[in-house]
C-alpha cells in the first residue's frame, strides 16, 4: 500500500515572519518602556508611541490599499489610454 | 601634487563615447576605471571654485567643489563603479554608454557653479536617461522611453526660461545663488526642479522608466536621476516652506502605492520616491541639521535603491517580471538572489543595522519639533510602510510555494556580485555610519544606535510587521494579485489625451469649414469683381452714358473753377 505524499506546509514563513517581528518589536517596546528615556516632545515619540504608530500605519495602509484596488485596479498588461507613442 | 581641474563629470562623458567602440571585455573595466579616476580627481581637489570663463559675457564656472556636492559626488561615483560589476553580465555596449553618459550629466551638474552649466549637464543626463530606457529590452520600454523625453523636455524648457528670467530680472550673473520662487525665474526653476525629484503629479515618470528599463538601466536611474533634483533644491531653495508639504505628499504618495503596486520594480521606484520626499521635506525645513539629514539621506537611499533594484533586476533576468503575484517558488529557484532581496528590502525600510537608519534616525531628528510633528510622524511611519512593502510582502510571496518541482535557476554570477557588493555597501555604511557624518556639511556628532533610537525603530518595524502579518491570516490584508493601479498618467494618457484627441478633429473640421467658407466668399467677391472690372474697361457701351459723362465731367470743372475763384 502506498502512501499519499503530504502536500507541502504552508504558511511556515508567515509564522517564521510573525516570530521575529513580534520578538523585534517585544525587544524594541520593553527597552523603551524600561529605559530611562525623557519623555518626547508629543504623544507618539513618547515610550510605546512607535508601536501605535506602526501598527496604525500598517492598518490605515491596508484600509487603503484595499480602496485603492478597488478604485484604480486594472489586470495586469491591460492597455489602458492612449499614449504618447500613438498616432492616429 | 594634481594639477588637474577637470570637472570629474566630464572623464565619465569621455568614458562614455570610449565604451562605445571597445569590445565587450573592456566596457565593464572602462566604467569602473572612469569612476574611479573621477573619484580621485575628486577627492585630490580642495574646495573653492574654478575661476570663471566669460562666454557671450556671462560666466561659466566648470569646477566648484564645496562639502554639498562633494557628498553627493561620492555616491555618485561609487554606485558607478557598482554598476560596472553588474554590468558585466550582459552584452549592450549602448546602455552601457547610455550609462555613463547619464553618470557623467549629473556628477558634473553637481560640480559646476553655474546655472547654464547646470542646466546643459542635467538636460545632457536626462537625454541619457531616455537612452538607457530606450536600450531596454522589455515590451513598452520605447513608449516609456518617448514619455520620459517628453518630461526632460519640459523640465529642460523651464530651466531654460527660468534662467533667462533670472538673467533678465537684473541679476548680476549666474552663478550659483539661492533663488527666490516668487520671482519668474525662480518659480520656472522650482517647476522644474519639481519634475526632477518626481513631485506629486510628476513623480510618474519615475515609476514608468524604472519598470520599463532593463535590470542595470533600472538601478542606474534610481541611483542618478532624482538626486541631481535633491541637490539643486538643496543649492538653490534652501529653507523654502512650499518644499515641506510637497514633500510629505511625497512620502505619502510614494508610500501608498509602494503598498499596493504588483510590480515590485514600481514599488521599489515608488519607495524612493518615499525616501525622496524625505530628503525634499527636510531641505524645506531648512536648519542645519535637516539640510545635513536631506544630504545624508540621499546618500544612503541612492545605495539602497540601486541595490534593491540590482536584486529585482536579477529577478527579471531569470522570470522575465518582477511581479509579486508570479513569486511563487522564487526562494527555491533563486536562493541568493532572494536573500539579497530581503536584505536590500529590509534597507530600504530604515531597518536598524542598514544604511538608510543611520540617516533615518538623523532626520527623525532633525523634524522633531512641536510644529513639525506631523512630518515626524509621516517620516517614522514611512519606515513601517516601506518595510510592510518591499520587504515583509516579498519574503511572503517568494516562500509560497505551489507544491510542484522548483528548478534551480539562480541569476548571472557578475548581476550576484554586483547586488551582493551594493548591500555590501548596505550594510557597512549602516554599521559604521561615523564617516559618512563626517563628510555632511554640518559637522555631525551623532550616535545613531543609542538605545533611546534604537529600540524605538526595532519597535515601530516589529509592530508593523506583527499587524501586518495578522492582518493577512485574518483575510484582511488584500491578497497579490496581477493587477496594475491607475495612477496619475492615466488621467492624462486616457481622458485627457481622449479630449485633446477629439478637440483636435474638431478643431480640423472647424478649420476646414472655415477654409471651404473663406473660398467660397472668395470665389463669389473674385465674380462680382470681375464682372465690375469688365465694366470698366467698356464705359461707352451705352450711348446716353457718354453724354451723361461729358456733362458730368464739365459741371465738376466748373464748380472747381468757381471754387478756385472765390
Amino acid at each position: 500500500m502506498t502512501r499519499k505524499p503530504l502536500p507541502s506546509p504552508r504558511g511556515g514563513v508567515a509564522g517564521l515572519a510573525l516570530l521575529f517581528c513580534a520578538t523585534a518589536g517585544g525587544a524594541g517596546l520593553a527597552f523603551d518602556l524600561l529605559g530611562d528615556a525623557p519623555a518626547g516632545f508629543w504623544l507618539l515619540a513618547d515610550p510605546g508611541g512607535r508601536a501605535m504608530l506602526g501598527a496604525g500605519a500598517v492598518t490605515i495602509l491596508v484600509l487603503i490599499a484595499h480602496g485603492a484596488r478597488w478604485l484604480l485596479a486594472r489586470r495586469a498588461g491591460e492597455k489602458g489610454g492612449r499614449d504618447v507613442g500613438d498616432h492616429p | 601634487m594634481w594639477a588637474i581641474t577637470l570637472n570629474p563629470g566630464f572623464v565619465c562623458i569621455l568614458a562614455a563615447l570610449l565604451v562605445l567602440a571597445a569590445p565587450q571585455t573592456m566596457r565593464a573595466i572602462t566604467m569602473a576605471g572612469a569612476g574611479l579616476l573621477a573619484l580621485l580627481l575628486l577627492l585630490s581637489r580642495n574646495f573653492g571654485a574654478e575661476e570663471a570663463i566669460a562666454q557671450m559675457g556671462l560666466p561659466v564656472v566648470l569646477l566648484n567643489l564645496d562639502a554639498l556636492n562633494r557628498i553627493f559626488g561620492i555616491a555618485a561615483l561609487i554606485t558607478l563603479i557598482t554598476f560596472a560589476i553588474f554590468a558585466n553580465a550582459r552584452r549592450n555596449r549602448y546602455e552601457d554608454a547610455a550609462i555613463l553618459m547619464m553618470a557623467g550629466g549629473a556628477v558634473s551638474a553637481l560640480f559646476v557653479g553655474d546655472l547654464i552649466s547646470f542646466v546643459a549637464a542635467a538636460s545632457l543626463a536626462g537625454l541619457a536617461a531616455a537612452w538607457i530606457v530606450f536600450c531596454s529590452p522589455l515590451e513598452e520600454a520605447r513608449r516609456a522611453g518617448v514619455r520620459l523625453l517628453v518630461w526632460n523636455g519640459l523640465e529642460g524648457l523651464l530651466l531654460l526660461v527660468g534662467v533667462a528670467f533670472h538673467l533678465s530680472a537684473g541679476s548680476s550673473g549666474t552663478v550659483f545663488a539661492r533663488l527666490d520662487i516668487a520671482t519668474i525665474g525662480g518659480g520656472c526653476i522650482f517647476a522644474a526642479l519639481m519634475i526632477r525629484v518626481g513631485a506629486p503629479f510628476a513623480h510618474v515618470w519615475v515609476k514608468d522608466t524604472i519598470a520599463h528599463a532593463s535590470p542595470l538601466g533600472g538601478a542606474a536611474l534610481s541611483a542618478f536621476s532624482t538626486m541631481v533634483g535633491v541637490y539643486a533644491l538643496a543649492r538653490f531653495f534652501p529653507a523654502e516652506p512650499l518644499l515641506i508639504p510637497i514633500g510629505a505628499a511625497m512620502i505619502a504618495v510614494g508610500a501608498l502605492y509602494a503598498s499596493t503596486v504588483d510590480d515590485l520594480r514600481a514599488g521599489a521606484a515608488y519607495g524612493l520616491m518615499t525616501q525622496t520626499g524625505v530628503c525634499v521635506a527636510l531641505i524645506g525645513v531648512g536648519s542645519p541639521l535637516a539640510v545635513a539629514a536631506a544630504e545624508g539621506h540621499i546618500f544612503t537611499s541612492m545605495f539602497v535603491f540601486m541595490a534593491l533594484q540590482m536584486a529585482l533586476g536579477a529577478v527579471l533576468a531569470r522570470r522575465g517580471a518582477v511581479r509579486l503575484s508570479q513569486f511563487e517558488g522564487l526562494s527555491r529557484a533563486m536562493p541568493i538572489t532572494t536573500t539579497l532581496m530581503l536584505i536590500t528590502g529590509l534597507a530600504a525600510s530604515g531597518a536598524p543595522g542598514f544604511a538608510l537608519y543611520a540617516t533615518h534616525s538623523v532626520a527623525l531628528e532633525a523634524s522633531a519639533q512641536w510644529d513639525l510633528r506631523w512630518l515626524w510622524a509621516l517620516i517614522a511611519a514611512s519606515s513601517a510602510a516601506l518595510f510592510v512593502s518591499l520587504a515583509l510582502r516579498p519574503a511572503l510571496a517568494a516562500h509560497r510555494h505551489g507544491g510542484g518541482k522548483v528548478k534551480f535557476n539562480e541569476a548571472p554570477f557578475s548581476m550576484l556580485l554586483g547586488a551582493g557588493v551594493a548591500a555590501f555597501f548596505c550594510v557597512s555604511i549602516g554599521l559604521a555610519p561615523s564617516w559618512l557624518y563626517g563628510l555632511m556639511p554640518t559637522a555631525l556628532t551623532f550616535a545613531p544606535f543609542d538605545l533611546d533610537r534604537l529600540a524605538p525603530q526595532f519597535e515601530l518595524l516589529g509592530a508593523a510587521g506583527v499587524a501586518f502579518v495578522l492582518l493577512r491570516a485574518l483575510n484582511l490584508a488584500p491578497r497579490e494579485r496581477a493587477v496594475d493601479l491607475l495612477d496619475i498618467d492615466a488621467f492624462y494618457r486616457g481622458p485627457v489625451a481622449g479630449a485633446a484627441r477629439w478637440a483636435g478633429v474638431v478643431m480640423l473640421r472647424v478649420y476646414g469649414a472655415a477654409g471651404a467658407a473663406v473660398a467660397l466668399l472668395a470665389a463669389r467677391a473674385g465674380a462680382a469683381l470681375a464682372a465690375w472690372a469688365r465694366s470698366c474697361d467698356a464705359p461707352y457701351l451705352g450711348r446716353g452714358w457718354a453724354a451723361l459723362q461729358f456733362w458730368a465731367i464739365g459741371a465738376l470743372a466748373v464748380i472747381i473753377l468757381i471754387g478756385a475763384r472765390l
